[in-house]
């Protein structure tokens, strides 16, 4: 629906805040395969057919971890479509409610919650930044024609690659360019200029 | 009676001559005021503006809010196309706000090493050997007269500008960033931009805070790592000085860098040197304006990031060794 994974912290958070108006489409920043354990409780959990620990342990998983969260609302929609029609508006409160319920529960272990959510932070917060510049540019491998400049022997020392930038690239790029925009004198002295590039939606 | 327009004719030549001599040195000297007072408008002056930011094919509009009080500049940048996404800075302190998938980053400014040498191209005499400065005529650009100061680059390393420059207080009202052929990169262009007295507060805030939505501000500052860095680029794009070389923790990943920033007194590129194993080789790459380029070097993987045309990306990663060999 929306709110992809942009590190669990943010996502869930957004997950767990309604929707937002646009669409999301953001990578899967966290690199990780959800496993198919999670994925059959959370089908069982969105057919209702958990209980006691199970349940709690499913409820833990969806805030745990922001694509099952989605998961989850999938289901509910393709459920929901099943019904009665999908609504004209799609209700994205489920999130919500899952997590008021598991405020509800007392056996969730807090301070080693309040740990975990604290590195989730630390890395959601690297994932944004990156994230946020480049899904905000677009990144872009340049044409591979790479010796055009030709006697440069430097540079026909590399070899070019036809690859594209892979995530953790695009995200160490995202890093740079904000450290970049920050630290290096704006061009034509108009400092929002930098700011421009990081907000146009390219 | 022959002989007079002769003599006129001459005299006029000389005149001209003298003239124009004198009008390349007071153009540029014409040129310097035109940005310092540019620099000066858009730093000391409250305004609330309206502009088109076109890159390539994209087109966004957004909106500027500037304000100069006694208690420091504070600015919002609000994008008024698709997703709602806003930049406020307050002093060093930068916040994005890029909902949904996108987030936000918070970078804190200024912290590292020596302050940076000023961000407007004042210093024209260094300009003068890699840019042609001219000052063009005027020109009505959101219903006000603007006077154009053109860069135009001497080589293929740097990008050109024209600024369009209000005459009435010295804000940009329209700027072009442009390659070697002429072509336009990036281009921004007010359609309003109104002087106040001050912006009210409210207007300064995050704009797009949905319903429940927690805002999370902080400061991921910049702390040095002891010892200098022994990386530099052995063979510089002409005009190009080293302006700050330092090791810090990345804000964002936290990951040790070598940050070396290169720059012609106007466009600027950062070299980051962070360890990594592999054979990444040989990698251009592009984000709106600012061209990359990314090698492996002695265990470590170089990245090259800045305003400029690949070219000089790919001669500054090129030739970056450690140790000077």
């Amino acid at each position: 629906m929306r709110a992809r994974t942009t590190g669990n912290r943010f996502a869930r958070q957004v997950c767990s805040l309604g929707s937002g108006p646009f669409p999301g489409h953001g990578p899967d920043v966290n690199g990780c395969v959800m496993d198919l354990e999670s994925e059959e409780r959370i089908s069982a959990l969105a057919d209702g057919e958990l209980e006691g620990e199970e349940l709690r342990r499913a409820l833990r998983g969806l805030r745990d971890d922001p694509r099952l969260c989605e998961r989850w609302e999938r289901y509910h929609l393709m459920g929901d479509a099943l019904r009665k029609g999908l609504p004209a508006r799609v209700s994205l409160d489920v999130a919500d409610r899952v997590r008021a319920a598991l405020e509800r529960e007392a056996t969730v272990a807090v301070p080693m919650w309040r740990r975990r959510r604290f590195i989730r932070q630390a890395s959601g917060w690297a994932m944004a930044a990156a994230l946020g510049a480049v899904a905000v540019f677009g990144y872009y491998e340049s044409r591979v024609d790479p010796y055009r400049e030709a006697g440069d022997s430097q540079a026909r020392a590399m070899t070019a690659s036809p690859a594209l930038a892979t995530r953790s690239e695009e995200r160490e790029l995202g890093l740079y360019l904000v450290n970049h925009t920050e630290m290096a004198p704006a061009a034509g002295g108009y400092r929002v200029m930098p700011y421009v590039r990081l907000v146009s939606d390219h | 009676m022959a002989r007079l327009p002769t003599r006129l004719v001459l005299r006029l030549g000389i005149t001209l001559l003298l003239a124009s001599t004198a009008c390349a040195a007071a153009g540029s000297e014409q040129a310097a005021g035109l940005l310092r007072r540019m620099a000066d408008a858009s730093a000391q002056l409250s305004y609330d503006g309206i502009f088109v930011y076109m890159q390539g094919a994209q087109v966004q509009t957004m909106r500027i809010l500037h304000s100069a009080a006694a208690d420091g500049e504070r600015e919002r940048l609000v994008s008024l196309d698709g997703p709602p996404r806003e930049v406020i800075r307050q002093g060093g302190n930068v916040v994005c706000y890029l909902p949904d998938d996108k987030s936000f980053a918070v970078e804190n400014g200024g912290v590292v090493g020596p302050p940076l040498p000023g961000p407007v191209p004042t210093d024209l005499e260094r300009l003068r050997a890699h840019y042609l400065v001219t000052v063009g005529g005027t020109q009505r650009i959101a219903g006000r007269m603007a006077r154009l100061v053109t860069l135009a680059p001497r080589d293929a390393f740097r990008y050109g500008h024209r600024y369009w420059i209000a005459e009435e207080d010295g804000l940009l009202l329209k700027s072009e960033l442009f390659g070697g052929g002429g072509e336009v990169i990036e281009r921004v262009l007010f359609t309003t931009i109104d002087v106040r007295e001050r912006i009210p507060d409210e207007l300064l805030h995050p704009g797009i805070d949905a319903p429940g939505r927690i805002w999370k501000h902080g400061v991921a500052g910049h702390k040095p790592l002891a010892g200098d860095s022994r990386w530099r680029a052995l063979t510089l794009p002409p005009g190009f000085k080293l302006d700050f070389a330092g090791r810090y923790p990345l804000s964002g990943s936290g990951v040790a860098v070598d940050h070396l920033i290169y720059s012609d007194g106007l466009a600027s590129v950062s070299l980051f040197i962070e360890k990594a194993d592999g054979a990444v080789e040989g990698k251009p790459g592009r984000m709106g304006a600012v061209n990359t380029f990314v090698r492996q070097e002695a265990g470590h993987r170089v990245t090259a990031v800045g305003e400029v045309p690949e070219k000089t990306v790919r001669l500054l990663v090129g030739s970056v060794r450690r140790d000077g060999h």
